[in-house]
């Protein structure tokens, strides 16, 4: 079964390419089996012995430090690919409904891009070291641009897709520049921290510092935010899967692989830390402020990763994975319900056309509902479990910090009873029609609310997650749950979100407009731009200036040259 | 007296053009006689390698193996005057042997020699394309070459005072009689050379000509003339000390930022490959100045990308005429094949691995960071990431544009020119370390 893991990555391409020679009577059920398959051999291979295999094909790229092939079966990976698995195996079959209206080429390039998505993201949590890492990590990107930007003909996809490209990109070049400097035969990810790799100027910070960058810019951490409320552009499901489960949480999947690294890094784990605990804050406040239907969910999702870089910094890589497990359930159940609204009221995202669809979609209310009190922590549903997790090792770790993210949790549950309240209850806006989601829509809903509801039973009270991961996600001291701290934590976020429901709709559905989103961002992309294109208006075309540039540049290049 | 292999392979191409001139008026008319004679005299003249050192080995796979993918596109090359495609074979073959010539060489008249053929049939090429821009890009081609070829005969008079030899200037020869008439002559020796290599400010022809060219043509002088320049400057730093792997840094660093702005500018698929060419030129001069390993990095990247060039202009060829849009739905319909080549040209120009052109980077990058340290490291890094922001733009249209195979009406599209670059690209992002192997036995 070992061996069976480390190939994993390969399950969905056969469903890519007979997705794409046309196979099949409905676009895309070719490429079902894939992601059920990855499930049951993820599944199987947790249930089992649970011996970790490795493939190891030394000096595949000569010219890196750590060139191998390398790819790493174990607890972690598994734990990974079992989520991967299961949401992805929901949002097919959600897919085939929500992408019916599509032609079928489109729908057969969707779900080609899914079996890639899906494939990239496997070997990314399989790979032993940085050199396949990086293959993993650039493919998720290039999937998650190319689903962004997969209704072309709508203004503003292409945008966010390369708002999410560069994004990317700033993290592409950390992760470069800490393949090529870690000293020769370093790269594995599990032994970075050991003193032979560190000896290069700046050490385990430096390395650290650069892993921190990438997964931040993977994460939507920090200022490295913006791409991820843009990347709602693409279609519902890509936001459910990629932009909320799983992609978006290879930052945080990063860091617990090489925690080890990040605990020979003090300095850099406080940062993580302060990062997670600020971005969770800011996001939360963010998504107040949505007109947005599903921005306002993506705010969580970046909410919610402060969560899991908060548990990293604060030395409970456990914590984080269990939150991680728990959300990608949850938040890919906001967003599957989500869906069923937008597309049972044709495409309608914005919070004012919404309201008072409580009674023609029941399957979609219950399942938001469930979705939001597992988000705010309800005590006894699987989010309250794991953040409590986070916030208990905070406790221990840093106080101040723990406080911030405690304070967090009032936050979440206002933003997600505001959306909640503001689309389901109180008058319809207009008299639009409903269409009412087929079962294809529903049935997805059914396994990700039983996950939203049972995923803290993972661990608590047996603890079953944490001896499965064992020593892969750090060893962590075992997590006392029900403490005071995260139980109250669990109430103040029910408590804002019965507060949002006081407030009404009216009240709630009124976006709190404080400036623009990532103000900087545009205004680097302006300059940037406004330079490339005075750089490019340099090249006039007329050979008189070419030659007289081509001369001096010939002298001045001599002159530098002889002085130096 | 043994004849280099080099030499054989230089004298058959030289015959197989002469052949094909004499036959111009019979092969006109018949294309599959043209090709044959073509693909026969590249076959014959990659026979000698067998017998070379590695340099020369790697000079004639990675020079005629463009020639071949260039000949397979001949017969859809858009041409202004469409009986001249006997010249252009031949000119493709002449080029060939100025480029062998140019990398191979045993001395620096020589060497000069090489790249004056390999860039006048260069310039011919391109102004045989159609319509007004061709002939416009081939005249400033040909004149600001002139201007660089002028500073490399220079270079090499100083040389010659120095020295009192032609010979490639020696490591020992440089610190026995280092004065600055020496270092200027290599220095401009290798500024003549980098012409050919398009880095700033020596760019300027060749962003119109990767433009303005019959696709099927740019992308052969692309290759071409920057796998012998990379492998001529190789050689030529070797032995020149240390200010010139300097100059080639500073030149290289400008070239990233330069070709990288001036990409993100461009609205139209050719201008903005145009200007990534300066943006690669950047890394193959930056890793040329880094020391054994950046020169073994240099030719890895030259192969690959000559290759990865050469396979997204034969998916452009005989696409018909007007500019293609960067955000733009293809308006004609685009075979599976044309579309997939060029999707998989960008992405490993993009650098997304596991296509090759990521590994490129990556190795330049370590090369970078041994020799050069943080500085240019991070600038080529930022700037080898960057890359994806013009690169993979039109990729959701490419994709879009996938249609079953046939292409529109009236259209030639040369498949059997793609699929073997696109073979080729495929092999090299799955076995890198053999190229890189090949590379480092080429230039140590």
């Amino acid at each position: 079964m070992s061996g069976v893991l480390l190939w994993a990555w390969a399950l969905t391409l056969p469903g890519l390419v007979l997705t794409g020679l046309g196979v099949g009577r409905r676009p895309g059920s070719a490429s079902l089996a894939g992601p059920g398959v990855l499930l049951v051999v993820a599944v199987t291979w947790l249930l089992g012995s649970r011996t970790a295999a490795e493939l190891r094909q030394v000096d595949w790229l000569p010219f890196l430090p750590d060139g191998a092939f390398h790819l790493r079966g174990d607890a972690l990976a598994a734990v990974m690919l079992a989520v991967l698995g299961f949401v992805s195996l929901c949002v097919y079959v959600y897919s085939l409904a929500y992408m019916a209206d599509e032609p079928p080429a489109g729908q057969r390039r969707f779900f080609m891009y899914l079996d890639f998505f899906v494939a990239s993201m496997a070997i990314l949590v399989l790979a032993g070291n940085l050199a396949v890492l990086l293959i993993g990590w650039a493919g998720v990107g290039l999937a998650s641009f190319l689903l962004i930007s997969f209704w072309l003909d709508r203004p503003g996809t292409l945008g966010a897709g390369l708002q999410a490209l560069a994004a990317n990109a700033v993290g592409d070049a950390a992760l470069l520049v800490a393949i090529v400097l870690v000293p020769a035969g370093c790269g594995d990810l599990l032994t970075l921290q050991t003193p032979a790799c560190l000896a290069v100027p700046g050490g385990a910070r430096l390395t650290a510092s650069l892993l921190l960058v990438a997964a931040a810019a993977k994460s939507a951490q920090g200022p490295l935010y913006f791409w991820l409320p843009s990347a709602m552009a693409g279609p519902t499901p890509i936001s459910a899967l990629i932009h909320a489960a799983t992609m978006v949480a290879a930052g945080v999947y990063l860091l617990v692989r090489t925690n080890a690294l990040l605990a020979a890094a003090p300095p850099v784990a406080v940062a993580t830390a302060a990062l997670g605990v600020a971005t969770a804050l800011g996001g939360g406040l963010a998504s107040l402020q949505q007109a947005n239907f599903k921005r306002g969910l993506a705010y969580s999702t970046v909410s919610q990763l402060g969560y899991m870089f908060a548990g990293v910094g604060f030395g409970a890589p456990f914590a984080a994975i269990f939150h991680l497990v728990t959300h990608a359930s949850f938040k890919a159940l906001l967003f599957l319900s989500a869906g069923v609204v937008i597309h049972a009221r044709d495409g309608e995202e914005e919070l004012a056309a919404l309201g008072g669809l409580r009674r023609a979609l029941p399957g979609a209310y219950a399942a938001f509902l469930v979705g939001s009190l597992a988000l705010v922590g309800l005590p006894g549903l699987s989010g309250a479990l794991s953040k409590d997790a986070i916030l208990d090792a905070g406790e221990q770790a840093n106080l101040l910090l723990a406080v911030c993210l405690f304070g967090g949790t009032f936050l979440t549950g206002l933003y997600i009873g505001r959306l909640f309240f503001g689309v389901f209850h109180g008058p319809r806006p207009d008299e639009q029609p409903i269409h009412h989601p087929s079962p294809l829509l529903l049935w997805p809903l059914v396994p990700l609310a039983v996950g939203a509801v049972v995923a803290g039973y993972l661990e608590w009270p047996a603890g079953l997650l944490s001896s499965a991961l064992g020593e892969t996600a750090g060893h962590a001291e075992p997590v006392r749950f029900a403490s005071p701290f995260g139980f109250f934590a669990g109430l103040l976020g029910v408590f804002g979100f019965a507060l949002s429901g006081w407030r009404g709709r009216e009240q709630a559905a009124e976006p709190v407009r404080v400036g623009t989103d990532a103000g900087w961002v545009g205004a680097v992309a302006r300059r940037g731009y406004g330079l490339a294109d005075r750089l490019a208006a340099i090249h006039s075309g007329r050979l008189g200036r070419y030659a007289l540039a081509s001369v001096f540049g010939i002298a001045i290049i001599l002159l530098i040259g002889l002085r130096a | 007296m043994s004849v280099p292999p080099a030499l054989l392979s230089v004298a058959i191409l030289v015959v197989g053009a002469m052949v094909i001139l004499t036959l111009t008026s019979r092969l006109t008319r018949d294309s599959t006689a043209l090709g044959t004679i073509g693909m026969l005299t590249l076959v014959v003249a990659a026979l000698p390698s067998v017998a070379g050192d590695p340099l020369s080995q790697i000079a004639l796979f990675s020079i005629l193996g463009a020639a071949a993918i260039a000949m397979l596109l001949v017969p859809s090359a858009e041409l202004h005057v469409t009986t001249q495609r006997p010249e252009v074979a031949a000119l493709v073959l002449l080029g060939s042997a100025g480029a062998v010539v140019l990398a191979t060489a045993g001395d620096l008249l020589s060497a000069a020699l090489g790249l004056e053929t390999l860039s006048l049939s260069a310039a011919v090429l391109i102004g045989l394309g159609r319509g007004e821009r061709p002939l416009e890009a081939a005249f400033k081609y040909f004149v600001l070459s002139a201007i660089t070829f002028a500073a490399l005969i220079y270079g090499l008079g100083l040389i010659f005072l120095a020295t009192g030899s032609f010979a490639w200037p020696s490591l020992a020869q440089v610190e026995a009689a280092y004065h600055w008439v020496l270092l200027a002559g290599v220095m401009l020796f290798g500024l003549g050379v980098s012409y050919e290599l398009a880095v700033v400010p020596l760019h300027w022809g060749a962003l119109d000509v990767y433009t303005a060219g019959a696709p099927a043509l740019a992308g052969y002088v692309m290759a071409a003339s920057k796998v012998a320049a990379v492998l001529a400057l190789g050689r030529l730093v070797v032995g020149a000390g240390a200010p010139p792997p300097a100059v080639l840094i500073g030149i290289g660093l400008l070239s990233i930022v330069w070709g990288t702005l001036g990409a993100l500018a461009q609205r139209e698929l050719r201008r903005m490959l145009a200007y990534s060419a300066v943006a690669n030129a950047g890394f193959l001069a930056l890793a040329l100045g880094c020391g054994a390993e950046g020169r073994a990095a240099a030719v890895f990247y030259v192969e690959i990308y000559a290759l990865t060039a050469l396979l997204v202009f034969a998916a452009l060829a005989g696409r018909g005429p007007g500019p293609l849009g960067l955000a733009d739905v293809p308006s004609e319909e685009w075979g599976a094949t044309r579309a997939l080549g060029l999707a998989l040209g960008l992405l490993s120009l993009a650098g997304i691995p596991p296509a090759p052109g990521f590994w490129a980077k990556l190795a330049v990058l370590a090369a970078a960071w041994h020799a050069a340290g943080w500085g240019p490291t991070v600038v080529a890094a930022v700037g080898g990431v960057a890359g994806v922001l013009y690169y993979l733009r039109p990729l959701p249209d490419v994709f879009a544009a996938v249609r079953a195979d046939g292409g529109g009406p009236g259209l030639r599209f040369p498949a059997p020119a793609v699929l073997l670059a696109g073979a080729a690209v495929v092999f090299l992002g799955l076995v890198p370390g053999l190229a890189y192997a090949i590379a480092r036995l080429a230039i140590g």
